[in-house]
């Protein structure tokens, strides 16, 4: 209520229709934010050494966990085709004719405890594992297809019971027809699990890392405070208000963010360029393709933008600890 | 415009810089703050500017009981005053004008009102030629000048002035004081904090004096002198 009322009597000298009023408080608004931008960047180039350890502290604090996550998360898409639920996978005789196929599968299709049955070729099997461990020319290499056609089977029971899943793979195994059956349970659990843990622990690792950000910028900013006391002491000994003296402070945090998330990004891309080389001759031994898995510009984006985020709360929480504590006293 | 009613003000180590002070200052009024170094007018001049909180009593500055302002609104009460510090505290790297012009910028004036108010305000200090100088290559006399120029260009209804003339020679301080009295003359009240009983002894104003955080007198200035 006072603000406004004080306010109103420093600029009713000037006054003006409503909306040119507006208008007016909005264009020095935004002119106010510009200024406290260019401040900000003036600031940090002035102080060019301070400024570049700084970003590289954030640089490698968001570097970190955004290169483990690009690791966990190509695993998950390694393993992004594979059922969740219990599978059995019935290996068929090498030379098994496809009337004894169509028949096996007759047999499976009326079996009351399997829900669903998938017949997989030998070529479509070479085809599938080239694809997901990447080596698009491994077929090409070989000379005869070692694989031999799968029958994939997944059983009503789903994980409910051990026991019946064993009677139902014994049972499966000895069908005409059928070389090996393979209850594909506990395997993919473990992956999943191990899975789960890579990507829990790239969160608590980023977690603190993002933590690590945040007292980087908090430190940077309170150094940067202590240099202009003098003139916040100034501004506000004139009528400057908090989010005047803030905003400044926040830009240099967000500024510093920004710069250490293109600096992570880039890193991430220079220790993939680094390795590619040594892994792009470890494919080409095998006669194979290899495609580096370069950071985009989404997660481009994605970090400048969650560096750029906790830079600004760095700095808001820098200066707003300060000015609390200045009107405290 | 400015109620001490038994004001005492505690530092964090137990000293009381003042202690029970208690006076008023009417609208257009205009008074002298002495007393002894350390005899609490500049604490008294910082619970006016919310620069300190007082420990305890009651201060009402412009109709505004200070205890309700919150540390948000500190900002736009101080915009209805103008304030002179032994210190000038200008911004050493920019020039007279964006010196001068920092309080109309801060209250949202418009840029061609801010152009204007800083030449009237610069002409009646005698510095319109120097309004594009860098602050360092003003003498001391010059930037209290500008710092008075800073305070009175929002036209502020209190003027506070803590040591004004500590750094300049008899004339200039002479020169200054007739400028308070001016400003006092079109209807602002001024309170200014000074223990040069010299300068102020042939002016016809209130003297309030301080002795060991105690107001000893707020308007009889024999007794004003016997202290000192």
């Amino acid at each position: 209520m006072m603000e406004e009322r004080i306010f109103e009597s420093a600029t009713k000298l000037s006054a003006h229709s409503w909306w040119e009023t507006a208008v007016f408080r909005m264009r020095q608004y935004l002119l106010g934010h510009y200024d406290a931008l260019r401040q900000s960047a003036q600031e940090l180039r002035q102080t060019q050494l301070g400024t570049l350890l700084t970003f590289l502290m954030i640089g490698v604090s968001i570097a970190l966990p955004a290169g483990l996550w690009t690791a966990v998360h190509n695993m998950k898409g390694l393993t992004a085709g594979l059922s969740h639920n219990a599978q059995i996978s019935l290996f068929l005789r090498m030379n098994i004719s496809n009337e004894e196929v169509d028949n096996l599968m007759a047999v499976l299709k009326n079996n009351k405890a399997i829900a669903s049955v998938q017949y997989i070729s030998p070529e479509e099997g070479l085809k599938e594992f080239s694809e997901r461990i990447g080596l698009q020319g491994l077929n090409e290499s070989l000379n005869d297809n070692p694989l031999p056609a799968v029958i994939t089977v997944e059983p009503k029971l789903v994980g409910e019971n051990d026991d019946e899943l064993e009677k139902l793979t014994t049972f499966l195994r000895n069908l005409p027809g059928v070389d090996n059956a393979t209850l594909d349970f506990k395997w993919l659990k473990r992956l999943h699990s191990l899975l789960i843990i890579g990507q829990r622990t790239v969160y608590a690792l980023a977690l603190l890392l993002g933590l690590g950000v945040l007292l980087v910028v908090i430190n940077a900013i309170r150094y940067l405070i202590q240099r202009y006391h003098k003139q916040i002491q100034i501004y506000q000994l004139v009528g400057a208000t908090d989010p005047y003296i803030r905003r400044p402070f926040i830009y240099m945090g967000l500024q510093y963010g920004f710069w250490g998330g293109l600096l992570a990004w880039m890193m991430d891309n220079l220790i993939l360029l680094v390795l590619t080389p040594s892994v792009r001759n470890l494919a080409d031994s095998y006669g194979v393709s290899f495609h580096a898995p370069y950071l985009g510009m989404v997660t481009l984006a994605a970090l400048v933008g969650i560096g750029s985020v906790l830079g600004a709360l760095g700095g808001y929480w820098a200066v707003n600890s300060y000015l609390r504590a200045q009107h405290r006293a | 415009m400015i109620s001490f009613n038994h004001v005492t003000k505690t530092y964090g180590n137990g000293f009381p810089a003042l202690k029970q002070v208690s006076f008023e200052l009417g609208d257009g009024e205009m008074a002298f703050l002495t007393g002894h170094s350390g005899a609490g007018k500049s604490t008294l001049l910082k619970i006016i500017l919310l620069m300190e909180r007082c420990s305890s009593g009651q201060v009402i500055v412009n109709h505004h009981p200070l205890d309700k302002i919150k540390g948000r609104e500190i900002a736009y009460f101080r915009r209805s005053i103008g304030v002179i510090l032994q210190d000038p505290y200008l911004l050493p790297n920019s020039n007279v004008h964006q010196n001068v012009a920092l309080p109309l910028v801060f209250a949202g004036f418009r840029h061609q009102d801010i152009a204007s108010r800083v030449r009237a305000a610069l002409d009646k200090v005698g510095l319109l030629s120097k309004e594009k100088m860098p602050i360092e290559t003003l003498s001391q006399g010059e930037q209290e000048r500008v710092s008075i120029a800073r305070a009175i260009v929002h036209k502020p209804k209190l003027l506070l002035a803590d040591e004004p003339t500590g750094n300049l020679d008899p004339s200039l301080s002479a020169e200054i004081m007739h400028l308070f009295e001016q400003f006092n003359q079109i209807g602002v009240t001024v309170l200014i904090a000074t223990h040069d009983l010299g300068l102020i002894g042939h002016l016809r104003h209130r003297i309030l004096t301080l002795h060991q955080g105690r107001m000893v007198s707020t308007g009889v200035r024999m007794m004003s002198e016997e202290i000192l």
